[in-house]
């Protein structure tokens, strides 16, 4: 076990060194220049502006001081923000994203394991059809019809959450959660119900059902953890998904988080928080996978193989 | 109030945006500052300057102002901080502004290397002393703006990366910097130490950073912003009809350029033919349906200049000029295309004018589009036929407009040349007169959209938003420059 993990953990460096690698390549390779605007800029001022930021080196000089820079720990500076490093934009940035995802990955988890159990348990019947009709809707409808939408609901007819604009804390966060966890618990929701219909189908069940076992015991003590494989597996692409596609919602909402940074900087050709962000997003991704795995095998002893 | 994008920087030096120097013009002040109505420069820092009668030879009397952290404001900050933006390795874009100084450009491209040469002196605390090397009839615009604040050089050379933080900027302008939270809000509170305290009634100010105009135009209606500096394209029409929407022409220009190195644009008739076979109107109104002015001429009105060049859209015309130019034929006219940056707008407009150019020209044109930087780029290097193009004023005089496109200038970006255009510009530069210098800004634009056509203009820009009237020492106006300090907050009464 303990080889495996040493060897998962040697793979995700080396993922995250080839990361760094291609992306910093590829946004100083892409055409356009992070000065360049709709002025022309004086050709002193554009020599001053690349010795700032050691532009004016060659690429391989340019990757091995990033590089250099980056074992310790120092990302960099903003070529668009010019008063802001990377390591400040991030680290005020990151944790309101993480606020920000956890919270709709909670939600996205409770109300889809919910109606996914309820649907589950009624199938067939006026439950499970709304219910599935709504995982449809959910699934179908964009983050910007849902998030204004939610905006005019329950900020402007109904005002009992912030319309938009961020302050520390979670009232301000709960319905861009919302609005970014909807799809995923539509998806949740039919996952938990066919992972329940399967188990719920299954001899062992039956069997436990003949002996007069309840449906709260018999669904929450025996079916569920093997309903909910399907789902742990979804999970890791989900926190990928929840990370990386807050651009939407934090625009909508006006959450300063950083898919905002991720999106933009690439298109500002702000290179170091291109990496920056590149990066923080790798890391996440790469780690979300690992426990992934670690939470299939500790789920599935099957998947264990002979010890 | 609210702001459309996260500032850049705060560094007066610096900044090149309207975004930034809103918020900037309110925490420094230069010699000089704007009258909110007028617009007129009037005394700042300077209490009053005396001007030699060859207009070369500036005198600003100081008044005796503080920073806020209380010390003293001299001659001396705004000598060192003009030179910090001349300074080669400062990278400031805007040093240019500074250019009408005698020498400051040779300093600023190194060819001098003491600063002792151009002509800026501080012989008294309260004294500065400036020497242009021509007469520039609007060079006291520019102590007004931004690039010529002073900037606290203490601060500035320990911490020349991030002086400008919260915890740590100081300023000489009406306001100081209370709190600035990242793509959140900032807020300004009156600065105590303000030369002009007494005037500031409003006891702060939070701006709001929200770049979504759905969103922003939600917050207003919900009363949570006082004033939204711009409005979403879908919502112009609804707003126009409510009491606190304005709509003022703004200092700045829509059009196209062409590439005149590329045929079959080298031709003057054809891009004669296909300005004159673009109806501006229908662009404006069907379009954009947001109060734009339809331009066939080219310098919005500025600085007294009023414009009345330009040729009315002639179809008739338009087809013979085609003709004459070899391609009586249509299907030998080469198929060309229109470059945008990619946004939903442009593509609309390219879209009718190319249907335009088909129905009366009978021409195919293809579009493409990018996204901004590389636009940029292309558009820099000259790789398109048509590019989509606009210009917003610096300073409020047509000299901002009309220097675009002198021969060797970086802001041409058509390749056309034209040595008369050049001189006639020269001469607006050197002379003081202001009738001749707007017969000469006429001569200017008589050839760029009646004889020559590197550019096809299309609309001058509007600047719309909704004011809530409780909000008083407001006023719309051309340069979108709003004060704060003269702002005041009427006490709603029932």
């Amino acid at each position: 076990m303990s080889w495996i993990l040493f060897k998962r953990v040697g793979t995700m460096v080396l993922t995250l060194f080839c990361l760094c690698t291609i992306t910093f390549f590829l946004v100083r390779l892409a055409p356009g220049n992070p000065f360049e605007s709709e002025r022309h800029l004086d050709e002193v001022a554009e020599k001053a502006l690349n010795a700032r930021y050691g532009f004016d080196r060659s690429l391989p000089e340019q990757y091995f001081m990033y590089m250099g820079h980056l074992l310790r720990g120092d990302l960099g500076l903003s070529t668009k923000f010019q008063d802001r490093t990377i390591n400040e934009i991030i680290s005020s940035h990151l944790p309101v994203s993480i606020a920000l995802g956890a919270l709709s990955l909670f939600f996205a988890i409770l109300l889809g394991v919910g109606s996914g159990i309820f649907a589950a348990l009624y199938r067939g019947k006026g439950w499970d059809l709304l219910i599935m009709s709504l995982a449809v809707l959910g699934l179908s409808l964009p983050t910007f019809v849902i998030g204004p939408g939610l905006q005019v609901l329950f900020g402007m007819k109904w005002p009992i959450l912030p319309l938009a604009g961020y302050e520390p804390g979670l009232t301000h966060l709960i319905l861009p959660a919302i609005t970014l966890a909807l799809p995923f618990a539509a998806r949740i929701a039919r996952l938990t119900r066919a992972g329940l219909l399967d188990i719920l189908g299954q001899n062992y069940i039956k069997a436990g059902r003949s002996r007069g076992f309840g449906t709260t015991r018999l669904v929450f003590v025996h079916a569920l953890k093997g309903a909910l494989l399907p789902l742990v597996s979804f999970l890791g692409p989900a926190i990928a998904g929840v990370a990386t596609g807050t651009v939407v919602v934090e625009k909508i909402f006006q959450i300063p988080g950083l898919g905002r940074d991720f999106i933009e900087s690439a298109l500002n050709r702000d290179p170091f928080l291109v990496l920056g962000t590149a990066l923080v997003y790798g890391v996440f991704l790469v780690f979300s996978n690992f426990l992934t795995d670690l939470l299939t095998l500790w789920m599935n002893p099957r998947l264990r193989g002979p010890s | 109030m609210n702001l459309q994008a996260e500032p850049e920087s705060l560094d007066p030096g610096l900044i090149t945006g309207s975004n930034e120097m809103r918020i900037v013009n309110n925490l420094f002040e230069g010699l000089l500052s704007f009258h909110p109505k007028s617009l007129k420069p009037i005394p700042g820092v300077a209490k009053s300057w005396t001007i030699s009668d060859n207009g070369l030879h500036y005198q600003f009397n100081l008044r005796p102002s503080q920073w806020s952290d209380g010390s003293p404001l001299t001659a001396q900050d705004f000598l060192k901080s003009w030179q910090r933006v001349l300074n080669p390795s400062t990278g400031a874009s805007y040093a240019s502004q500074l250019f009408p100084i005698l020498n400051a450009e040779r300093y600023h491209r190194g060819q001098i290397k003491s600063f002792k040469m151009v002509g800026v002196k501080a012989p008294k605390d309260h004294l500065l002393e400036v020497t242009l090397h021509s007469p520039c009839p609007y060079f006291l615009d520019l102590c007004a703006f931004v690039t010529l604040f002073p900037v606290p050089m203490n601060l500035v050379t320990t911490h020349p990366d991030n002086w400008t933080q919260v915890e740590r900027i100081i300023s000489n302008g009406p306001f100081i910097l209370k709190e600035k939270h990242a793509r959140q809000n900032i807020k300004l509170e009156p600065n105590p130490k303000y030369w002009e305290r007494s005037l500031i009634q409003i006891e702060s100010i939070d701006v709001s950073i929200i770049d979504d105009l759905d969103t922003a135009y939600k917050l207003y209606t919900e009363g949570q912003l006082d004033w939204l500096s711009a409005l979403p394209v879908d919502k112009v029409e609804e707003a126009s009809w409510h009491p606190h929407y304005f709509a003022m022409p703004y200092m700045g220009v829509y059009f196209y350029r062409f590439n005149v190195n590329r045929p079959p644009f080298d031709d003057v008739r054809v891009r004669k033919a296909l300005s004159l076979a673009v109806d501006r109107v229908s662009i404006t109104r069907q379009v954009l349906k947001g109060g734009e002015q339809p331009a066939i001429f080219f310098c919005p009105p500025v600085g007294g200049y009023e414009s009345k060049a330009g040729l009315v859209p002639d179809s008739v015309k338009a087809q013979a000029l085609l003709d004459e130019a070899g391609y009586k034929d249509r299907s030998s006219f080469p198929e060309v295309e229109i470059y945008y940056n990619t946004s939903e707008s442009h593509k609309r407009i390219a879209e009718t004018i190319s249907q335009q150019w088909q129905n009366t020209l009978g021409i195919r044109t293809r579009l493409r589009n990018t996204e901004w930087k590389t636009f940029l780029s292309q558009m820099k290097n000259l790789e398109f036929d048509i590019c989509r193009s606009s210009w917003i004023g610096d300073y409020g005089d047509p000299n901002t407009f009309f220097d675009l496109f002198q021969s060797d200038s970086g802001n041409n970006r058509t390749g056309w040349k034209n040595p008369k255009y050049d001189e006639l510009l020269r001469q607006s530069q050197l002379s003081s007169e202001p009738t001749e210098r707007m017969e000469l800004f006429k001569s200017m634009e008589k050839i760029l959209v009646e004889e020559e056509f590197p550019i096809l203009p299309i609309y001058i820009y509007v600047n719309r938003g909704m004011l809530n009237p409780r909000i008083k020492g407001w006023h719309a106006n051309v340069r979108d420059l709003h004060p704060l300090k003269y702002i005041q907050i009427e006490k709603e009464s029932k």
